[in-house]
């Protein structure tokens, strides 16, 4: 029936979903600890501090997909209106986790920093028919590199 | 050169944009108040249809009607014959008997019976073949034209046509169709359990005023029990209402004893030859 087929996907969706989602945040709580010293900063000229530094372009893109129950709620959600908190976290993981490795990448180049960042999001596959789909979030900067080790 | 930047990033909080309230608790209440909503809407529509359809010229209805009529040979016409006369013999006790056409299904092994719009009864060979007296074909016979009288047809039609208009005028996410259907369907089908009692009733009046009494009324049921075995919480995805609780209304009556009358043995033979043949 196809009511059964629903609430397997939903307890599937919710059950690994919930699952998932815990573990993400461990991972970004953990990482984000870890690269507390490579600065994110939004300015987009530099400050005196980095006048001599060099510069690069760091990236860090992260695509995650929206589970079944993320999806039914969200569509409960087109009916009545107001947030959609099933989308809020998933929307939050995926900055957040796009964030880290551009920090990462930018730790990888030797900088100490990442000035003017910004980040773009798109949503991917949702027009191939079915409409569970993915996001992605890059976020990008310019990473400011010592030219000589202190 | 003092430096104004921190030394490090700070440490994000993880609810400003992310409210960690209960996912499980926003979507129970959302769900709970669509199904509400739509079996609130369901019933008004179920409602109306009941209020409108016996207001609706019984005329009218063949113009909705696609009647699909099986080719019969000589005898399985005559077979044809005998039941849209008892048909007529058990409406005629009615102060404004409706016309009705009996379809025979002789070849349909599923013992069945059911009424479409415009007074189309239709008996499927397994039926005839399940039941040992006139009596028992009779009720059943009553049954479905009760429905007709009852303009139950026209109101499933009524109640189908308008609950199509309204899942796809709202337009209602795809994806949540499994929820918003079942809600509407239970609601329905709790209706249609009602029209299925009010059948019941009104068949054993009519069998009652064409034999004297109701004795073997309730043979078609007693069979139909000892092959169904559903548990009790099944009772509300049903469309009619469990067995045992109209073979029990059946069984209350008071003048179940009587003289059964026998089905014509042609009726019964070529009924059961039919199935050799297969």
């Amino acid at each position: 029936m196809q009511l059964v087929i629903f609430l397997v996907l939903l307890a599937l969706g919710y059950g690994f979903g919930r699952w998932a989602e815990a573990r993400h945040y461990r991972r970004i709580h953990e990482r984000e600890k870890a690269l507390r010293r490579i600065l994110v900063i939004p300015m987009r000229l530099p400050p005196p501090e980095y006048l001599q530094h060099g510069s690069t372009l760091v990236t860090g893109s992260v695509v995650i997909s929206v589970d079944y129950f993320k999806t039914i709620a969200a569509a409960l959600r087109n009916v009545f209106g107001g947030r959609v908190g099933a989308y809020e976290s998933l929307l939050d993981r995926a900055r957040r986790e796009a964030t880290i490795r551009m920090q990462e990448e930018a730790k990888k180049v030797g900088a100490q920093a990442v000035l003017n960042v910004k980040y773009e999001t798109s949503r991917i596959g949702e027009q191939a028919g079915k409409s569970i789909g993915s996001v992605e979030v890059l976020a990008y900067g310019t990473a400011m590199i010592p030219r000589a080790p202190r | 050169m003092s430096s104004n930047l921190p030394s490090e990033n700070p440490v994000l909080p993880d609810e400003i944009n992310n409210s960690y309230e209960h996912p499980l608790k926003d979507f129970l209440i959302l769900a709970g108040s669509l199904c509400a909503l739509l079996t609130a809407t369901i019933y008004l529509i179920a409602w109306t249809a009941f209020w409108l359809a016996p207001r609706i010229p019984f005329e009218w209805e063949p113009s909705i009607a696609g009647i699909a009529a099986p080719k019969l040979n000589e005898q399985q016409k005559q077979q044809q014959a005998y039941l849209q006369d008892l048909a007529n013999q058990l409406s005629a006790s009615q102060p404004q008997p409706l016309p009705v056409t009996v379809h025979w299904l002789p070849e349909e092994d599923t013992p069945n019976a059911f009424a479409m719009v415009a007074g189309q009864l239709y008996i499927t060979g397994g039926l005839v073949k399940t039941i040992s007296s006139e009596n028992a074909l009779a009720m059943v016979i009553a049954h479905e034209y009760a429905h007709v009288e009852k303009r139950h047809p026209m109101i499933l039609f009524l109640e189908q046509v308008s609950t199509g208009l309204l899942m796809s005028a709202v337009g209602i996410h795809d994806q949540i169709s499994p929820l918003s259907q079942s809600a509407g369907l239970l609601t329905l089908m709790s209706f249609s359990r009602d029209m299925e009692r009010a059948a019941d009733n009104q068949a054993i009046e009519l069998v009652r005023a064409y034999y004297g009494h109701t004795a073997g009324a309730d043979e078609f049921f007693a069979k139909m029990q000892s092959e169904e075995d559903l548990p009790l919480w099944t009772s509300a995805l049903q469309t009619h209402p469990a067995t045992s609780e109209r073979l029990k209304r059946l069984q209350a009556e008071d003048d179940t004893e009587g003289k059964l009358t026998p089905l014509p043995s042609w009726m019964k033979r070529r009924a059961a030859s039919l199935e050799t043949e297969d």
